[in-house]
């Protein structure tokens, strides 16, 4: 266990990074597929999401590597000191990420901006921009929401093959290792780790669906009339 | 039979220049390098002291200070010299610790490091030892007697966790303190192979201190060494830094000097990826690896690079048959196998261009060494006679047949598998199916312990032809799992035999029985090439082709 809890920092902060980045470039590209006025932009960049779901990890990690470290020399190709060694890491691992969520978010901006209320909205004289963040966009948080307990998941298990690539130290370089030598109890403590991670991650996405939509909020059953 | 000593390290110096950062992408590749080691953690032989030497062709005055940075492929979480049997490993051990003897890399004669000198009684069963007097432990406890008694009997305590050191101490019966400067280690049966065996980093010398540690926290870097370089930090998985030790002053005759080391730090960084290893030297972030995937060797020919290559000594890759299977029992389909292997098509087609097909169970560079080469020719003809005269004949899939069993055996191992998967093809032309069973180096130990294969593969690096009693003999490890045969009676003798040409003689007549009746199945040399930029000189092997940094210096020194 004190092997895991070694590790574990390092994991969390790529994880972490990894997390935010991804968000934010899954909402941005989300946002991207039904803001632009011309058809082709919006379509074009709805072709994005799909790629990058479909693109291993590894070899996004690797073709980072080639460009950004071997060529360009921006960013070292090992190590974990440092703001430098964790951008292409993490970048590698919120591409799928941002791609996962942004797939779902756009399409329930899609069908937020069919709802009713946007008419209302629009009618009222808002401004496009206005309708389409301010209100279809909360609206459609919610599934992407829940998205991103499983993106923890994927972030998680993405974290053995980026770290293997980045030759960082970590909660997957340690599953790797420790099934190769098969040191069972250490795959385990990494898998009780892992599904406790997952575990509260879910619990507080489900925790938290009220502050987005009150709707969901429990309340005390009104007394029947 | 001829008889050559270790081929001196070969040293490329770049005239082409092609500076293009190959992808090699997805080819986890030929990675033959690091960990080629024997079976299964460690367990094999390995190394020995001695040193430096291969860069005779440095001209240049070495600079003192500066730091390498050297990529391993991985860190298998133990970095006592004592307890190590990875070759990565090894790489960052061999630098703690000096051990009584060296071993000269182009002769492989036994030199003085620790001990000064030494004798050995008629049967090389008791070994006198006598000490230098001015050397210490890297925390200045003095280097005596008492001490190497400790050491000895320490690791003799560890057992299976000193996996070579404790082989090498088989039958030891213990340490007698002459003087302070003169120890004398018995052993209850000759042990010819005990002299070589203290020139490895496997016997190399800790503090007393250190031998009240725990092996766990020893494994973690807490040893105090007796070598020209100390641990600094080791962060697991990531990286280990060495440091120099200032008032080292006892370097052995096998090194290019005898004071402390030039380097002020080594960097191991642990990078697993093949093609990031290719990357980071070409894009200099890294100096120097000797884990370079084969396919991308090339582009270092030149344009600020060079390399070196030597040849592991040692058992050589080779397949061990199960003689206590029904089909590796089976003399007829051993020595069929055995002739129906291209060797040379091995080595020519995956391997670099200096790869050297097997010519003996022993690779060429092993001391005492005999050509077996015409024994393990190419002959498909002769093998597919050999499995017609015992019955074995052609069915309907290709695959030859005998009282309806299949000719279908399986070889387990956890090497690269690119030559075995050549080797399946050329079997095959020959009516011989084999399956490959790649799994990991803990399950290859468990299947290993099991006895439940048919045939083994692995090789082990050790710089004394003592390697070939030790795996084979029916009265020591007895890899074939086989009834006592002529050959053991030559095995058990050699060990007895101190005089090299008596000595040499009596292992060519034991290699040659091990070849003719097939108990082992040689296929090609492990070799180490080093790759590195070329402000790095003086990086090079010792005499078992573990990577010598003591040497080692970078031009800018310090400022690199």
């Amino acid at each position: 266990m004190d092997v895991v809890a070694g590790v574990l920092p390092s994991t969390i902060q790529l994880a972490a990074v990894a997390l935010v980045l991804g968000v934010a470039l899954g909402a941005l590209l989300a946002v991207a597929t039904v803001l632009p006025r011309a058809a082709w932009l919006r379509q074009l960049v709805s072709t994005l999401p799909p790629v990058g779901v479909a693109l291993p990890t590894f070899w996004v990690g690797l073709i980072l590597l080639q460009v950004f470290s071997f060529r360009l020399g921006l960013f070292p190709a090992m190590g974990d000191d440092g703001v430098a060694s964790l951008v292409l890491p993490a970048v590698t691992l919120a591409v799928p990420a941002a791609a996962g969520l942004s797939q779902v978010l756009s399409r329930s901006l899609r069908e937020a901006l069919g709802e009713p209320y946007v008419e209302t909205a629009r009618a009222k004289g808002a401004s496009r921009l206005r309708v389409q963040l301010g209100h279809a966009l909360r609206n459609a948080a919610l599934p992407a929401f829940t998205m991103l307990g499983l993106t923890v998941g994927g972030l998680l298990g993405g974290t053995v093959v980026t770290e293997t690539v980045f030759s960082r130290a970590g909660l997957g370089r340690l599953a790797v290792t420790a099934v190769n030598s098969q040191d069972i109890p250490v795959v385990q403590a990494i898998v009780v780790v892992s599904a406790l991670v997952f575990v509260t991650v879910t619990l507080v996405v489900d925790l938290v669906y009220p502050l987005i939509d009150p709707r969901i909020a429990v309340r005390a059953p009104a007394l029947a009339a | 039979m001829t008889r050559t000593t270790q081929p001196p390290a070969r040293r490329t110096r770049p005239t082409t220049a092609r500076h293009a950062v190959v992808p090699a992408m997805l080819s986890a590749g030929l990675l033959l390098a690091a960990c080629a080691s024997p079976g299964t953690a460690g367990s094999d032989g390995s190394g020995d002291a001695t040193d430096g030497a291969s860069d005779g062709a440095d001209e240049a005055t070495p600079v003192e200070g500066g730091n390498l940075t050297f990529a391993i492929t991985v860190d298998s979480h133990c970095i006592d010299p004592q307890q190590v049997g990875n070759n990565d490993a090894i790489a960052v051990a061999r630098q703690t610790v000096a051990s009584l003897t060296a071993q000269d890399p182009e002769t492989g004669e036994i030199v003085p490091w620790l001990a000064t000198s030494w004798e050995s009684n008629e049967d090389a069963s008791s070994f006198t030892f006598t000490l230098r007097d001015d050397a210490t432990y890297a925390d200045g406890t003095p280097i005596d007697a008492e001490s190497v008694k400790t050491n000895f009997d320490a690791i003799v305590a560890l057992g299976a966790k000193a996996s070579l050191g404790s082989q090498y101490l088989a039958g030891y019966e213990g340490t007698t303190v002459v003087d302070e400067h003169t120890v004398t280690v018995d052993f209850a049966a000759p042990s010819a192979q005990f002299l070589q065996a203290t020139s490895t980093f496997s016997l190399g010398l800790l503090s007393p201190a250190t031998a009240q540690l725990t092996p766990e926290d020893r494994c973690t870097g807490d040893f105090v060494g007796s070598g020209p370089f100390a641990v600094s930090s080791y962060t697991q998985d990531s990286e280990i830094v060495l440091e120099k030790v200032p008032d080292y002053a006892w370097g052995s005759e096998a090194n290019g000097h005898t004071g402390a080391a030039y380097l002020d730090t080594i960097t191991y960084t642990v990078v697993p990826e093949s093609s990031v290893r290719t990357g980071s030297l070409a894009s200099g972030q890294i100096d120097a690896t000797a884990a370079i995937a084969t396919v991308d060797l090339p582009q270092f020919a030149g344009d600020g690079f060079w390399s070196t290559y030597r040849a592991n000594p040692g058992v050589v890759f080779s397949l061990f048959p199960n003689e206590s299977s029904p089909l590796g029992g089976d003399k007829a389909v051993r020595q069929a196998i055995l002739k129906g292997i291209d060797r040379e098509q091995v080595a020519t087609t995956l391997l670099t261009e200096e790869d050297q097909p097997a010519t003996s169970v022993l690779s060429r560079s092993t001391p005492l060494y005999t050509d077996l080469g015409d024994a393990l020719a190419y002959d498909p003809e002769g093998a597919k006679k050999i499995l017609d005269d015992a019955g074995w004949v052609e069915g309907a899939d290709g695959v030859r047949e005998k009282d309806g069993q299949r000719l279908s055996t399986t070889v387990t191992f956890w090497q690269v598998p690119e030559p075995l998967e050549l080797v399946q093809q050329q079997l095959a032309q020959i009516g011989v199916e084999l399956n490959l069973q790649h799994v990991t180096v803990a399950e290859s130990q468990a299947i290993k312990e099991s006895g439940d294969f048919d045939f083994d593969y692995y090789n082990l690096t050790r710089s004394d032809p003592d390697v070939l009693r030790l795996i084979f003999s029916a009265n020591a490890r007895n890899v074939n799992k086989r009834e006592p045969a002529e050959v053991d009676s030559l095995l058990d003798s050699s060990a007895t035999i101190t005089d090299p040409t008596q000595r040499q003689d009596v292992l060519a007549q034991a290699a040659e029985l091990l070849v003719e009746d097939a108990h082992a199945i040689p296929v090609y040399e492990l070799s180490t090439t080093i790759v590195a930029a070329d402000h790095v000189h003086g990086l090079g092997f010792e005499a078992s082709s573990r990577l010598d940094f003591y040497d080692a210096w970078v031009e800018g020194g310090a400022g690199s």
